[in-house]
């Protein structure tokens, strides 16, 4: 029997197969992200133009006054600021808030071990190029 | 080529070093060859089948055990890849090839039952002097607990708790 070396094929297709399984991974990654980060702007805007419409913000201008107003109003205007909020769309954004971040560190090793396989497949390239020039 | 055993390489592919796998490769595609080689009986269908029970192996590799042995995985492998080519080509099998794939089976075996023995092997050589040779004396040597108690001028008893502690690190090591 004759053994015939099928290293370099080997790595040849494992590095084609890496290359496309890290672009998905990446792909699919970045996709939910802009996803998560696309519908927190939209309730911080959606929570942002409600407190407009109420005039919520004008309840702030307390604190340009002077000191003796503010300490005589400041807790009853907090109190009224804090009642306006738009709860459900803030909850609704710290929680998409919470995904991202949890996106984040639970692909932390994942993201360290896609990092690894990309430098070495970049490497792979600049070797290969370099072998034809 | 590496000094890295298995494990090593395997962890280091699961942490992301695609390029340990070579040294697999180049440590396995021999004996693999062989291996297929007999079932299928033609050196290019060994070497594809070799192939692409490596590219299988890659793509299951975050799966192993590195702490479990990893030769038999690869052969494991090989022996359904190799499976699947026979049944892809539809050969007919004669009743030669039925006892040489018959035959094949046991030699699976024995491939697997070598490694084994290699692997408690290596893990004798790792416990301590006086576990080793009580361990050497009575299984592989078979003496018994009198006749080891006599060799290392050691109470009965002794040779007694030796084997059992030996026998526990050895559970530890292979489990």
């Amino acid at each position: 029997m004759k053994s015939i070396d099928v290293s370099e094929q080997v790595m040849q297709k494992i590095v084609r197969f890496e290359e496309t399984r890290t672009r998905v991974w990446l792909r699919r990654f970045y996709i939910f992200l802009i996803t998560l980060v696309i519908v927190l702007g939209v309730y911080l805007w959606i929570s942002w133009k409600t407190m407009s419409d109420l005039h919520t913000w004008d309840l702030l201008n307390l604190f340009s006054e002077d000191w003796e107003i503010i300490t005589e109003f400041w807790s009853e205007t907090i109190m009224t600021f804090f009642i306006e909020l738009p709860a459900e769309t803030l909850i609704a954004a710290l929680v998409v808030g919470a995904g991202i971040v949890g996106a984040f560190v639970i692909t932390k090793k994942r993201r360290k071990i896609i990092a690894l396989r990309r430098t070495q497949l970049a490497n792979q390239k600049i070797k290969s190029k370099n072998k034809r020039v | 080529m590496s000094d890295r055993s298995d494990e090593e390489l395997v962890r280091a592919i699961q942490s992301g070093d695609i390029f340990a796998f070579e040294q697999l490769v180049v440590r396995y595609q021999r004996k693999l060859q062989s291996f297929v080689f007999r079932m299928l009986g033609d050196d290019q269908s060994a070497a594809d089948v070799a192939q692409e029970s490596f590219i299988n192996l890659y793509k299951t590799i975050d799966r192993v055990d590195s702490t479990k042995k990893f030769s038999s995985y690869v052969f494991s492998i090989a022996r359904n890849t190799a499976l699947s080519h026979i049944r892809k080509t539809k050969k007919e099998i004669s009743i030669e090839d039925l006892e040489i794939a018959i035959e094949d089976e046991s030699l699976y075996q024995q491939i697997v039952q070598k490694e084994d023995a290699m692997y408690v092997r290596r893990a004798v050589q790792r416990l301590d002097f006086k576990y080793r040779r009580v361990i050497q004396l009575y299984y592989f040597d078979d003496l018994s607990y009198e006749e080891i108690s006599t060799a290392m001028h050691l109470p009965i008893n002794t040779i007694r708790t030796h084997v059992r502690r030996a026998k526990d690190m050895l559970r530890k090591q292979l489990l």
